[in-house]
């Protein structure tokens, strides 16, 4: 059955609510004076567009708020009157914007930056706006989204800037910048031969963040007779203990609390549970039926992207559930806010020290380093992760995998390299 | 087989069917190509377009796109719109015009992907092709944003589909296009994870309905139909469901397994789905019986095109045809220059254009045997040429006033019937 059929707010200024009119008013005005006098409008250039960013703030799911804010951005200027001033207050908003909220204020900002440019009358004029916008790119402090927005326009007006404008920022805080910088210092490197690109791979080394990046550099410096194990610098975590096979027929295993999540809920950080066996009780169908003991197995990993397989080790299991469980030590200093990234082809759970920040019914549907990820909270000294690999029985040549890859990074996608503290058994 | 002077009567009639259908809006000019597969969907044009062979297959111009993207581009009034999608896993989203007469840029709008935006590498983020009414434009991405803007890009809303379900997404990609209808828009999100289909409000992007879809991966894009009530139909290998376009109403369902990669095609009365051949539905008449069956019309990847009043379907590198009032199958044509297809072939009065994805365009058509004033001489139908482009090439080509708009991973290139021939650089 549809669901309910939510209520539709539609634009009426008769029946604008309290809380809407004053948001939408200052704007509003602003454009009207505009229209009248170019100058007289034009904002100080410190000042955001806040009221706008209030309204599209509270833009929720469903399109809750869109009436409101559909009347705040039909207030913005978008063509001749859109001044130097009025871009920038729509760029320096983009830093209180939820992320929801950014899309509209991006959409606006490159909307308002064609027609600022296209607003220009003299060559003077179009030189200042450049400046401007370069001069709030080159400022770190301003919002890296507006930041890379800005970027992105003065490279599409001009390909030769993208140069100047990277090869500060191989060190980018804004990681999807860096990511474009360290793009270009990797076909650089390209040119080099020798002592000279091994230098410029190294240099790259801990600056970049994207697998991908890092799975080309350590390509080309084992090309160079200098290997760097990838797997070690994404920080892969290559050393679990392993037990299996659960049942997990009819992919009812995937919702199914086995023993091993109960004990692990209940003391994340006692090492002592992989000295415990569990039953592989098969749910679904066969609900009462007991199966073997089953036992922790250490499997560790050599593969270049920590990728672990589980197929060999458990004779290519059908409706199988695997749990892998590691222990950690974090290194002094670290970071203890962090990000759990799971790459994984398989249906998955996770918990970081008991608790779940992965759950993903997915299987045979793509997988890459980093395909799934979450915040999470780490602490100092012992820590804890457990997976939960599901494999169903789908019969298809591409639907064998049973494998996963699992890392930690910060924020900015940095491995952090935790030392493993299991007990072998 | 049929005589030239045939076909282009037959095309006539068939983009009579368009006419017919009632789908396109008020909005819209006749030459406009506002939807995946065209404003009707049958991937069918009356017009007179370049043949390999003439100077007109050579581009008019090629524009480089922001980024990259297998979706379809869209033709309104002058403007050629496409998406594409770019940086650090294609999060970068772009939304752009071209002018079609010469492809300068109109105007280039962007957003931020908030869903997943991983893909298969032979796609793209920029997988769903956008759609338009004439006078908006929607444009919905594999990461399950959805941007609405006037036709001449000012932005009106915004949606984050995978945030409102943030268990929505499929890492091949999700490539379902959107559709309107009657100031609805309906997106066909099925996945493993949250699946269902909604209609959107196009002028406010609220939501007015979601109903659950069955959590499979599926591609199929969903279609507009007049039943005469505005409704939407939404295909998998469940079924056939025919949803009220404004309430979400369930209003029938089809028992037959559809494809979940091609999708169904609409000329009323007929509404052709594509699984294990094509089943004709007569959506006219009471509970919607079945008109005909072709086991033989296997569409593979690609959606079945209608013209000429026949059915074609393109299967790999051969490529099918059947009478479309009776589904008998009519004649078969191999294409040696034809490896893999993505592209639903589009067909005009010049022939059918069917895309290789390494970007070789091959040309279907009727081409005379015997001597030319010989009455005996017969039609037969055949390859009339290819012409090859930088691929990769999975986009379904657009058709316009006589112009076809390609599209490449990376370029927009309109082949026309000007002499005059420019070309840009293409994206680096």
């Amino acid at each position: 059955m549809p669901l309910p059929r939510l209520s539709r707010r539609t634009f009426s200024p008769s029946v604008a609510s309290p809380h809407f009119i004053l948001p939408v008013a200052f704007p509003l005005l602003l454009s009207m004076v505009s229209v009248g006098n170019i100058a007289l409008a034009d904002q100080p250039s410190d000042t955001t567009n806040s009221s706008l960013v209030d309204v599209l703030n509270r833009v929720q799911a469903e399109g809750v708020g869109h009436s409101a804010a559909m009347k705040a951005m039909s207030a913005q200027p978008t063509s001749k009157n859109v001044t130097p001033s009025q871009l920038l207050a729509t760029l320096k908003a983009m830093s209180e914007a939820e992320p929801r909220a950014k899309n509209w204020l991006r959409l606006l900002a490159s909307q308002q930056i064609e027609a600022a440019e296209s607003n220009a009358a003299t060559a003077n004029q179009l030189s200042s706006l450049r400046e401007d916008l370069l001069a709030f790119f080159n400022d770190r402090s301003h919002d890296g989204d507006a930041r890379y927005l800005i970027y992105r326009h003065l490279v599409d007006q001009n390909p030769e800037r993208r140069e100047t404008l990277l090869e500060q920022a191989v060190d980018a805080p804004f990681i999807p910048l860096r990511y474009l910088a360290i793009q270009r210092e990797m076909k650089l490197a390209e040119q080099l031969e020798g002592e000279e690109a091994i230098e410029a791979y190294l240099e790259l080394l801990p600056l970049a963040r994207h697998p991908d990046h890092l799975r080309e550099i350590t390509a080309s410096l084992k090309k160079l007779d200098r290997p760097v194990q990838l797997a070690k610098q994404l920080a892969m975590v290559t050393q679990w203990q392993v037990i299996a096979p659960f049942g997990n027929k009819d992919s009812k295993g995937f919702d199914h609390v086995y023993d091993v999540e109960t004990e692990y809920a209940e003391s994340p950080f006692d090492r002592e549970l992989v000295k415990q066996s569990f039953e592989a009780t098969t749910p679904g169908g066969d609900d009462n039926q007991t199966g073997d003991g089953l036992t922790w197995q250490t499997i560790s990993t050599d593969d270049n992207a920590g990728l672990v397989d589980l197929n060999p080790t458990y004779d290519n299991a059908k409706d199988a559930v695997a749990y892998a469980v590691c222990f950690f030590e974090l290194p002094e200093g670290e970071t203890t806010d962090a990000q759990a990234r799971l790459g994984c082809i398989n249906a998955n759970k996770a918990w970081i020290n008991g608790q779940p920040v992965l759950s993903n019914e997915v299987y045979h549907s793509g997988s890459s380093i980093d395909q799934y990820v979450s915040n999470c909270q780490l602490r100092p000294g012992l820590n804890s992760v457990l997976l939960k690999i599901c494999q169903n029985n789908q019969t298809q040549p591409w639907a064998q995998d049973w494998r996963f890859q699992f890392r930690l990074t910060d924020s900015t996608g940095r491995g952090i390299p935790v030392t493993v503290v299991n007990d072998a058994r | 087989m049929h005589s030239s002077r045939r076909a282009v009567l037959a095309g006539l009639i068939a983009a009579g069917i368009g006419l017919v259908s009632g789908i396109a809006s008020q909005h819209a000019f006749a030459s406009d190509w506002l939807q995946f597969r065209g404003s009707d969907t049958t991937s069918s044009s009356s017009e007179i377009t370049p043949r390999p062979g003439d100077d007109s297959m050579q581009p008019a111009w090629e524009v480089a796109t922001s980024g990259r993207g297998i979706s379809s581009p869209i033709v309104i009034g002058d403007s050629v719109v496409v998406t594409s999608s770019g940086g650090e896993d294609e999060r970068d989203l772009y939304i752009e015009a071209f002018s079609a007469l010469d492809g300068t840029r109109q105007w280039l709008r962007t957003a931020h992907a908030l869903g997943r935006p991983y893909t298969h590498p032979t796609s793209a983020n920029a997988s769903p092709s956008p759609a338009s009414d004439g006078e908006k434009i929607v444009a919905l991405f594999s990461s399950c944003d959805l941007v609405c803007l006037k036709t001449d890009g000012t932005p009106l809303w915004y949606r984050a589909l995978a945030v409102d379900h943030p268990r929505t997404g499929n890492d091949v990609s999700m490539s379902s296009s959107p559709v309107i209808l009657d100031d609805v828009v309906a997106v066909q999100l099925e996945n493993q994870g949250d699946s269902f289909s909604s209609g959107i409000d196009l002028d406010t992007g609220e939501t007015l309905w979601t109903r659950p879809r069955p959590r499979r991966s599926g591609w199929a894009t969903p279609i507009a139909v007049r039943l005469p009530d505005p409704a939407f139909v939404f295909q998998n290998s469940d079924g056939i469901d025919l949803v009220a376009a404004r309430s979400g109403e369930l209003l029938a369902t089809l028992d037959i397994s559809g494809s979940t990669t091609s999708s169904p095609t609409w000329a009323p009365p007929l509404l052709l789905v594509p699984g294990d051949g094509i089943t004709a539905f007569n959506l006219r008449e009471p509970s919607f019986p079945i008109a005909w069956e072709n086991s033989r019309l296997k569409c593979k990847s690609v959606s079945p095109v209608v013209h000429n009043g026949q059915v074609i379907v393109n299967q790999g590198s051969v490529i099918a045809a059947a009478d479309f009032t009776t589904g008998e199958s009519t004649w078969k044509t191999r294409m040696r220059e034809v490896k893999s297809v993505w592209a639903t072939p589009i067909a005009t009065a010049s022939g059918i254009y069917v895309v290789d994805q390494s970007g070789t365009i091959t040309v279907v058509g009727e081409e005379k045997s015997g001597t030319v004033g010989d009455n005996s001489a017969t039609d037969k139908v055949d390859v009339l040429g290819t012409v090859e482009f930088t691929g990769p090439m999975l986009a379904t080509p657009a058709v316009s006033d006589g112009s076809i708009f390609l599209r490449s991973d990376r370029s927009l290139i309109k082949l026309a019937h000007s002499t005059a021939t420019e070309s840009k650089p293409a994206a680096e």
